[in-house]
């Protein structure tokens, strides 16, 4: 069997398809008539189609769809209940949720650890002790010359404090 | 069905939408999503038959088209209602998605049939047809059913394009749009799926052209 013209092949195929515009068609019309395998071929490619092709819906096809639409509309119906119950439904638990979590919350929460210090009751002080644990021990002053001039000699305290203990017995 | 005419068809119809039906059916489908039955019964009338030729050939007995018809629209509509929610007023392509739902839940349906060795509606139909038991009137049931299951054993996308071609009669921009891709790869998908079939025509044995010498001189 001959085979189609290369270069005209996918005309053919347009052809089947019923994409040729006139120009198009008058062209392979011109060529179909000089060459038997184009023609063939154009032949067989809508030989292929027809053999594709359904047949028209039957009436059993057409009675099977009459109130189709109706049930779908029913259908559509049923499945937007659904939806607003899931919905409605849905909401209800998130509140309930929202609320239950608001009430049992408080007492699942473990609590932080307290760290603020215990109230201590307020004493009054004792001045002697503040004074003296205030008193910093640092090395002695030199005193200065004035004050050392108008100072005492130890010797003489010593003396006055023997003294008054001799007296007091 | 009486109406078979064994004339090989040359050329193929094309029904397609435009600007215009694409905003009627966006307005029947917001129509409808607010409570008007009346949009959706037109939107029923106007995509009724394209969903029905599409679904078909993947059908094993009537009822089962029917479901998938009712399938395609009602997963069509939610998917509407979710695209509104989604993009507002904005308008979007109802027919479209309804003919991709309905390829899609097609091939799923085959896909279930086929576990259960079942075939296919056009088998059923052919069989009702109650055509004369001629020689050549079986011959030509016998090669139809080849072809036509041949066409459900394409190559997805080759299947896919040659049903929305030649069962919806799509235009070729419309099967683009219905499936996502550009015009020229649905074009090109339609005339692999033909060379394939062409081929298995060409190995049956009362194909034209398989005898030398059957096309006849210029």
């Amino acid at each position: 069997m001959n085979r189609p013209c290369p270069d005209w092949e996918p005309v053919l195929l347009d052809h089947a398809a019923g994409e040729l515009d006139a120009e198009g068609s008058r062209r392979l019309e011109g060529h179909l008539a000089a060459c038997a395998a184009c023609r063939a071929e154009s032949t067989a490619l809508a030989e292929t189609l027809s053999l594709a092709e359904l047949p028209p819906p039957s009436e059993a096809e057409k009675s099977a769809l009459a109130g189709a639409d109706r049930s779908a509309l029913v259908e559509w119906k049923r499945s937007a209940r659904r939806r607003r119950s899931f919905g409605a439904a849905a909401a209800a638990f998130a509140v309930a949720a929202a609320a239950a979590a608001f009430v049992v919350t408080p007492g699942l929460v473990r609590r932080a650890p307290d760290m603020t210090p215990p109230p201590v009751a307020w004493e009054v002080p004792d001045l002697d002790e503040a004074w003296s644990a205030a008193a910093i021990a640092g090395p002695a002053e030199a005193p200065d010359e004035a004050t050392a001039a108008e100072a005492p000699a130890v010797e003489t305290l010593f003396a006055e404090l023997e003294d008054v203990e001799l007296d007091s017995q | 069905m009486g109406e078979r005419n064994d004339e090989p068809r040359s050329r193929l119809r094309v029904l397609t939408g435009g600007a215009a039906e694409r905003e009627r059916d966006a307005e029947l489908v917001r129509a409808f999503l607010v409570g008007d039955e009346d949009a959706f019964e037109e939107l029923w009338r106007r995509h009724e038959a394209t969903v029905l030729a599409v679904v078909r050939r993947y059908a094993r007995v009537p009822e089962d088209a029917r479901d998938l018809v009712q399938r395609a629209f009602l997963r069509a509509l939610s998917a509407s209602r979710r695209g509104i929610a989604a993009t507002g007023a904005r308008p979007f392509p109802f027919r479209a998605w309804v003919l991709r739902i309905a390829v899609n839940l097609g091939k799923n349906h085959l896909r279930d049939e086929a576990r259960w060795r079942r075939e296919p509606l056009e088998a059923v139909a052919g069989a009702e047809d109650g055509s004369p038991a001629a020689d050549d009137a079986l011959l030509r049931r016998e090669r139809e059913r080849i072809v036509r299951r041949a066409v459900l054993d394409l190559p997805k996308r080759q299947r896919e394009v040659l049903t929305l071609r030649l069962d919806a009669e799509l235009s070729f921009e419309e099967v683009a749009e219905v499936l996502g891709i550009t015009r020229n790869s649905a074009k090109v998908s339609f005339h692999h799926a033909v060379r394939r079939l062409r081929a298995l025509v060409g190995e049956s044995p009362a194909a034209p052209g398989s005898a030398p010498g059957e096309g006849g001189e210029p």
